[in-house]
């Protein structure tokens, strides 16, 4: 029993190790001078200097950042809020046609992105949004709202009709149904959701890349300009990269709690 | 029963879910005051039918009345009526105090009054020690409790239960049962409670309606039902299945009736009989397992029916339910008052009460009198 519990926590440690080792030297890397970065063997124990980011500030990446929260932040914040109302409606009103509007958004996720590419390009510019925080954001809700909708409605489907019944009874308005009784309910699936769609638009470059102008550029695009003009700069792209998760790595730890629960929901019975 | 006494009506009901028809034409009233059951097995349409008088469900055709006013277009909160689900349908996110509080917050009474009334109900409930937990941390007969705490905390029209007790076991069930009647009885509201389980039916022991197929096909008190069972269905459904129902014949002699089959004939007492009986037909009849007796338990009266071979013995509690097999292969069902525990295989000579056996026609329908009740 403890040598079998000891021999799980043993793998469990290297399995963790090996995924986090990159990370690791990557904050490593991020606190190097260039002739510290090339040295052989590599030193682990060295003085960390500022410089790199020091450049990044110059090269405005700092900047990157904050477009990156503000779009991801905004577009996942609009995409959970009407994922969430549409999920609400399909999951508990009967109308006709409702499975098929239920396919129809899922539809929209069946060709990869890069098949809107030039319909999208043309349309933002026509509106004269190209560039803007809100293409990026118009952008990012289709993207992520199918799969909001599809999975709050699997949340919501798992809450018995009778709980908005007796709210119904107990005199709750709908919205304060929602905001009492049925948003704290399913609570953890709703991080999970978040936590899907956060990844998929943090971490987006090839749209943004097309869509963003040099002041509204996210860091993903940043990161892919900043390698550096004479020879690969890793020092800078490291140090990019460890603010860079500074974000969601903040916001992991902030939601853990209902992260294992969000994510287990609906496999663990 | 009289108009103005009925705290709710349902007139010509008809009721669609889908494409299956609930109720074709349903018509029923419930007693102000009074704890009314209604009895059914699943599918017979009971929760639709509360659901209907709440007004989750649309009724196609009909009224629905409550307390003299047609609600037919009014939404369920503004129909005054509060339930008890059969999910419960506690709100897990919050305490148990919030739960039962629920109905209260929402008409702005005052905190020391919403306090006050909880207390009061949790009291009569026995649940002041759970307050401040969450729903989940209850035992089963907790949850029932609390989830019935929050449904007669508001004063409404009508209290309806949706099987209310179905998941718990036996022993908190009966006593849930019983103050729930002694509730009824000092709160005086119009309560109906709903449940597929006859003996939870009897033991509440108010008006009963047996409602199977989506109609009403019996109303009685409690005991009523049980031994003047309206057609041999009911009898099957309200005895659980325990009732000994044999098919057979009638053969005349000497203007006496005696009831035949494969292994016995037995008289039956002329003073039971309604009519005269047309011979040649097929006939039900009906000996309930506590009217027959192995030959060491007979009381006067007991007349001899046929013997049998012990196979299987149940002790209930302080009585026995003993199974017989007979020379037919048929079985009998029999249930002394004791425990008693014949050896398997053992031949007894079984016994009967004459005057409690109830006759069915073809068509399952009494054809004895059951005045002796009325």
């Amino acid at each position: 029993m403890n040598v079998n519990k000891l021999l799980w926590t043993i793998i469990a440690f290297i399995i963790v190790n090996i995924y986090i080792f990159p990370v690791y030297w990557i904050y490593l890397t991020a606190f190097k001078d260039r002739a510290t970065l090339f040295e052989l063997p590599p030193k682990v124990i060295f003085t960390p200097v500022w410089d790199n980011f020091d450049e990044l500030v110059r090269y405005g990446a700092i900047q990157a950042v904050l477009n990156s929260v503000i779009v991801t932040g905004v577009s996942i914040a609009i995409s959970l809020f009407l994922g969430f109302l549409a999920a609400y409606a399909l999951s508990r009103y009967r109308f006709p046609g409702k499975n098929l509007i239920l396919f129809y958004i899922i539809s929209t996720r069946m060709m990869p992105p890069i098949v809107f590419i030039i319909p999208i390009y043309m349309m933002f510019s026509y509106l004269g949004i190209k560039g803007s925080y809100l293409s990026m954001i118009l952008f990012y809700i289709g993207l992520t709202l199918p799969f909001s909708v599809w999975m709050t409605k699997t949340f919501v489907d798992d809450v018995s009709i009778e709980i908005d019944q007796a709210a119904q009874l107990d005199g709750f308005t709908t919205f304060k149904f929602f905001r009492k009784i049925l948003i704290p309910m399913i609570a953890p699936g709703l991080v999970a959701v978040l936590v899907f769609s956060l990844l998929s638009v943090w971490n987006e470059f090839l749209m943004a890349n097309i869509l963003s102008s040099p002041q509204t550029r996210p860091a993903s695009v940043v990161l892919a300009n900043i390698r550096g003009e004479r020879g690969f700069n890793w020092g800078r792209v490291a140090a990019l990269e460890l603010i860079y998760t500074i974000p969601v790595v903040i916001l992991i730890f902030l939601i853990q709690k209902y992260l294992v629960r969000g994510l287990t929901l609906g496999v663990v019975r | 029963m009289k108009e103005g006494s009925l705290a709710v009506k349902l007139e010509n009901l008809k009721v669609v879910l889908g494409n299956k028809v609930v109720f074709k034409n349903l018509n029923l009233g419930f007693e102000r005051g009074k704890l009314t059951v209604v009895l059914g097995p699943p599918g017979a349409g009971k929760t639709t039918m509360l659901k209907t008088i709440a007004g989750f469900i649309e009724p196609s055709e009909g009224k629905v009345i409550i307390e003299g006013k047609v609600v037919n277009d009014l939404p369920p909160s503004q129909r005054n009526v509060s339930m008890v689900f059969q999910t419960l349908a506690l709100y897990p996110n919050m305490s148990v105090f919030e739960n039962i509080a629920a109905p209260l917050t929402a008409q702005g009474l005052s905190k020391e009054e919403i306090e006050d009334k909880v207390y009061g109900i949790a009291k009569l409930l026995g649940i002041t020690h759970t307050l401040d937990r969450k729903p989940e941390t209850l035992s089963g007969g907790e949850y029932q409790r609390v989830a019935i705490a929050r449904c007669l905390i508001k004063e409404a029209h009508v209290y309806l239960m949706d099987e209310p007790f179905i998941n718990l076991d036996l022993k908190i069930r009966s006593n849930l049962r019983d103050e729930l009647k002694k509730l009824a009885e000092t709160l005086s509201k119009t309560l109906i409670f709903v449940t597929p389980d006859p003996i939870e039916a009897l033991a509440l022991g108010e008006t009963i309606h047996v409602l199977i197929g989506g109609e009403v096909v019996q109303t009685g008190k409690g005991i009523e039902l049980y031994k003047m069972p309206i057609s041999l269905d009911v009898a099957d459904y309200v005895g659980g299945g325990l009732f000994n129902i044999f098919k057979g014949e009638i053969i005349r002699k000497d203007s006496e009736y005696f009831f035949k089959n494969e292994d016995f004939i037995i008289k039956i007492p002329k003073e039971l009989l309604l009519n005269d009986l047309p011979l040649n037909s097929e006939y039900f009849l009906l000996i309930m397992p506590e009217n027959i007796k192995p030959r060491s338990f007979i009381e006067e009266n007991y007349q001899h029916l046929t013997k049998g071979k012990a196979y299987s013995i149940e002790v209930l509690g302080g009585d026995t339910l003993i199974y017989y097999e007979l020379e037919s292969g048929n079985i009998l069902k029999s249930l002394v008052n004791t425990i008693y525990r014949p050896s398997v295989g053992l031949e007894e000579e079984l016994y009967f009460e004459p005057s409690e056996v109830i006759l069915f026609n073809k068509d399952k329908v009494p054809v004895v009198k059951w005045n002796k009740y009325t």
